[in-house]
């Protein structure tokens, strides 16, 4: 299917109020399907980006995680550690080098239709070129079945001191995205 | 593309007597998410539940909730993860219950809240702070199994009552 890329122009925000937090683009996945979904042409004017999302993927098994990437580097410069509860115990798990960070978990094919999981993902001073960029993400799903679902904390870092101008999101196991997932960026600013 | 302020105060409420039940209705669907904060005191121990609905709350085994949560008490620490399903309402894991002048800090996304497609998944953080005793972070995430828009919220202390100076705000985030 057809990856969604969103690119953010410089005056795509004048319409919005002076404020804090502020959207800056948000994808709602349509019938068929996405590969995909990036948020490419960030401008560098926040402190901080924050994804809120729901989705559901393709993928032939009740629940998926999503790989989250920057500026198109898909090589081996992102290590991730997470926490999570199954329902029945608690877990830890980090891994250095990896090609992106994850966030977990979703719903997937097997689940019960209607079902999508969610997660708020924080990505903190994205555009400083002076450090790697470290990310934080709250997210999980509940199939309202007996079988292992996930909730619980991922983080990230990025290990690369380029500003970020570009975010991709990929189902981790499925090959698209569902109808109805949905994407949302916001700017955090700072104080001036 | 986006046109006013993105994050919205809805509703705010701080308790000068002890109560039962805290409710947010008629809450509009202009927004994506919403976000509720909280510091909170119980009158006993007991857990923090939540009940949502269109119209009116949903009282029906329609939930279910899954939780994982690092406990320390007097020395001990353990993790855990509970799951429950068709049940009658969400709950936030641990005690809303703390000695003294401590309050438990809640973050709860209803994501999706007003869309007429999706079952609405409830992600929370509820954070115990306390000197000595029983405290911890949790995660929590909760699903409530209808496609309704939610436009009423209501907290309850599983029998017990939130106590005076508790507070809940009610937030409103929108999307381009």
């Amino acid at each position: 299917m057809t990856p969604i890329s969103l690119g953010i122009f410089a005056s795509a925000n004048q319409g919005a109020a002076a404020g804090s937090f502020e959207s800056i683009a948000t994808v709602t996945v349509g019938a068929g399907g996405s590969s995909s979904v990036t948020f490419s042409s960030i401008p560098a004017t926040y402190t901080h980006l924050q994804i809120r999302n729901i989705a559901r993927t393709t993928a032939s098994q009740d629940r998926d995680s999503i790989k989250l990437t920057f500026n198109s580097d898909t090589g081996s410069n992102y290590a991730r550690h997470s926490l999570w509860g199954s329902g029945s115990a608690a877990s830890a798990y980090g891994a250095a080098s990896e090609a992106y960070v994850l966030l977990t978990d979703f719903a997937a094919a097997s689940a019960t239709a209607s079902i999508y999981g969610a997660a708020i993902t924080d990505i903190l001073d994205y555009a400083n070129t002076n450090k790697y960029k470290t990310v934080r993400s709250l997210g999980g799903v509940d199939l309202n079945a007996a079988v292992t679902v996930y909730d619980g904390l991922n983080s990230g870092l990025w290990q690369n001191t380029n500003a970020i101008t570009s975010i991709t999101l990929t189902p981790f196991t499925g090959s698209n995205f569902a109808q109805y997932s949905h994407f949302a960026l916001y700017g955090i600013k700072g104080a001036a | 593309m986006p046109a006013g302020a993105t994050y919205d105060c809805i509703a705010t409420t701080t308790l000068g007597s002890a109560q039962a039940t805290v409710t947010f209705s008629s809450i509009s669907g202009d927004y994506t998410d919403l976000l509720i904060t909280g510091q909170i005191k119980g009158t006993q121990n007991a857990a923090l539940l939540l009940r949502v609905g269109n119209g009116s709350v949903d009282t029906g085994s329609n939930y279910s909730v899954t939780t994982f949560a690092a406990r320390y008490n007097q020395g001990s620490v353990d993790v855990a993860s509970e799951r429950y399903s068709s049940i009658t309402s969400i709950y936030a894991s641990g005690s809303t219950w703390y000695s003294g002048t401590n309050f438990g800090t809640l973050q709860m996304n209803l994501a999706n809240y007003s869309n007429t497609t999706t079952n609405k998944t409830i992600i929370t953080r509820l954070d115990t702070v306390e000197n000595a005793n029983y405290c911890g972070p949790s995660a929590v995430v909760g699903l409530w199994r209808s496609t309704s828009a939610i436009n009423i919220v209501t907290f309850s202390n599983n029998g017990g009552n939130f106590d005076v100076g508790s507070t809940f705000s009610l937030y409103g985030i929108k999307a381009a």
